[in-house]
């Protein structure tokens, strides 16, 4: 008999819930960016309704957590792991009420002018999904050198946001009758900007998990 | 935006770097006859922390343990090579008087053995025997009240020692220990026949006696080296596999065999 095999196996347990959970957001997500493009109050309000099932699962991984460090107090990699588990979860569940900011932004926007979004905003979103696909492929392969990568990605999605912020101001100075939509523009990228951060952050938890270093935010570039 | 590199954080400071070196174990090997039971053990054991020898049944930390106070020597057959040095004395020169060694070496075992005499008797039993020079009352007092046992029997020292509880009789073996002005104090699994409060007790007295000892202390309780511990160091069939901040080794191990036995992946 393999020593602790039922602990083990809770602990892929709790994987296979934090891969769920990031499948149900990273829907949530793709799901928000198509109801903003076709104007779809009916799919935002069902994402709206949704988000509840994101946060239920991040609340069951939490729990499944503190029963194993209650039961079994792990240590090392397992202690590490578990640790990050609680905090990537809490990182997929607030992507997830930024997936649901963006669906309200679609109900709020119903009845104000359409206008064209920048481009930059369909580039945002596509570097952003991919970038929570990546971070999330990471931790399955327990990829500590992902984060370096992510952190040049985010990068790039901090400049994209800056050009939707300076595009949108532009357009509201031209069209004041449309400053509304073009605000709720603004906070759309802004929601995806911060999903951005969240997704370094899990690759952040991965190289934890695998090295047991903290990260530490150099001052300098 | 800013860049990030990785850095080992240690949440606990960890001061025993800094402490200067009790016991200096150098290339120690054993032998039980022609059976080699330690292979080329080095551990510097720093002064007043409190060091865990941890690992599987048969790996020698009972074995290493016995060394440093020469134990070992009351077991027929057997040979140590190598140095220990004591405050810079090496404890296995032939000149060595063990008796004495064993006065500033003390000892505690798994099972509590008081001797079948009064509290008061049990405690004054080393300095009588030892005819150290001091007020016996003041060293009884002095050794139970460091042990934690004073305010539990201060009104029954006549009363035998077997009266006591498991737990109590322990920490009355650690008082016992004591009495003789030890520098160090080994114990093997002190705790193992005690209940879960009874443990936690004797944790937290040594947690309080490492102000003023060096203890060494074999455990196969893991949680219990976590707890109770400043380092931890892993035996491995005779080998030390890893010596390390009982942090570092609990979280962070680096020696994948460390880490397959303190996650239970052993066997």
């Amino acid at each position: 008999m393999r020593p602790r095999a039922h602990y083990i196996h809770e602990l892929g347990e709790v994987q296979r819930a934090l891969l769920q959970l990031s499948e149900a957001v990273q829907r949530a997500i793709a799901r928000a960016m198509g109801a903003l493009a076709r104007n779809d109050v009916g799919a935002a309000r069902q994402i709206i309704r949704e988000d509840d099932d994101i946060d239920e699962r991040r609340a069951n991984v939490e729990e499944q957590v503190l029963h194993l460090i209650a039961g079994q107090q792990p240590f090392a990699t397992d202690l590490r792991f578990l640790l990050a588990a609680l905090r990537i979860a809490d990182d997929l569940e607030r992507m997830g009420d930024y997936a649901e900011g963006i669906a309200a932004l679609v109900v709020r926007s119903a009845d104000e002018p359409l206008i064209a979004p920048p481009v930059h905003l369909k580039l945002l979103a596509e570097q952003v999904q991919r970038m929570l696909q990546l971070s999330v492929a990471a931790f399955v392969e327990r990829d500590a050198s992902a984060a370096v990568r992510l952190e040049c990605d985010d990068d790039r999605a901090d400049e994209l946001n800056r050009q939707i912020q300076a595009s949108m101001l532009q357009h509201i100075q031209a069209a004041p009758h449309e400053a509304t939509r073009a605000l709720h523009l603004l906070f759309v990228a802004h929601n995806l900007e911060r999903i951005a951060d969240r997704a370094v952050n899990i690759a952040e938890r991965t190289a934890f998990i695998v090295t047991g270093a903290q990260p530490k935010l150099d001052a300098a570039g | 935006m800013p860049q990030a590199s990785y850095v080992q954080v240690s949440p606990t400071v960890q001061p025993t770097a800094d402490l200067p070196v009790k016991i200096d174990v150098q290339h120690l090997n054993f032998y039980y006859g022609s059976k080699q039971a330690l292979f080329d053990c080095s551990l510097p054991i720093r002064e007043r922390s409190i060091t865990a020898l941890i690992g599987p049944s048969g790996c020698g930390k009972s074995t290493f343990l016995r060394c440093l106070n020469r134990m070992n020597d009351t077991i027929g057959g057997t040979r140590t090579e190598g140095k220990i040095l004591l405050d810079g004395t090496n404890i296995l020169g032939p000149e060595i008087d063990v008796v004495s060694l064993r006065r500033l070496v003390g000892m505690v075992f798994q099972k509590p053995n008081p001797f079948p005499k009064s509290i008061y008797d049990n405690v004054a039993f080393g300095p009588r025997v030892l005819s150290m020079k001091v007020d016996m009352n003041e060293v009884v007092e002095r050794s139970l009240r460091r042990a934690a046992l004073w305010d539990e029997v201060k009104d029954k020292l006549r009363q035998s020692a077997l009266s006591l509880s498991g737990g109590q009789q322990q920490r009355l073996c650690i008082a016992r220990a004591i009495a003789v002005e030890p520098g160090v104090v080994l114990l093997d699994e002190p705790a193992s026949a005690l209940d879960p409060i009874a443990t936690l007790k004797i944790e937290e007295l040594l947690m309080e006696l490492k102000r003023d000892y060096t203890i060494v202390l074999v455990t196969h309780n893991m949680q219990q080296a976590a707890r109770a511990s400043d380092r931890t160091v892993f035996f491995l069939m005779g080998e030390i596999i890893e010596d390390a901040t009982t942090d570092d080794m609990f979280n962070r191990p680096r020696d994948k065999r460390t880490e397959d036995y303190i996650t239970g992946r052993f066997g």
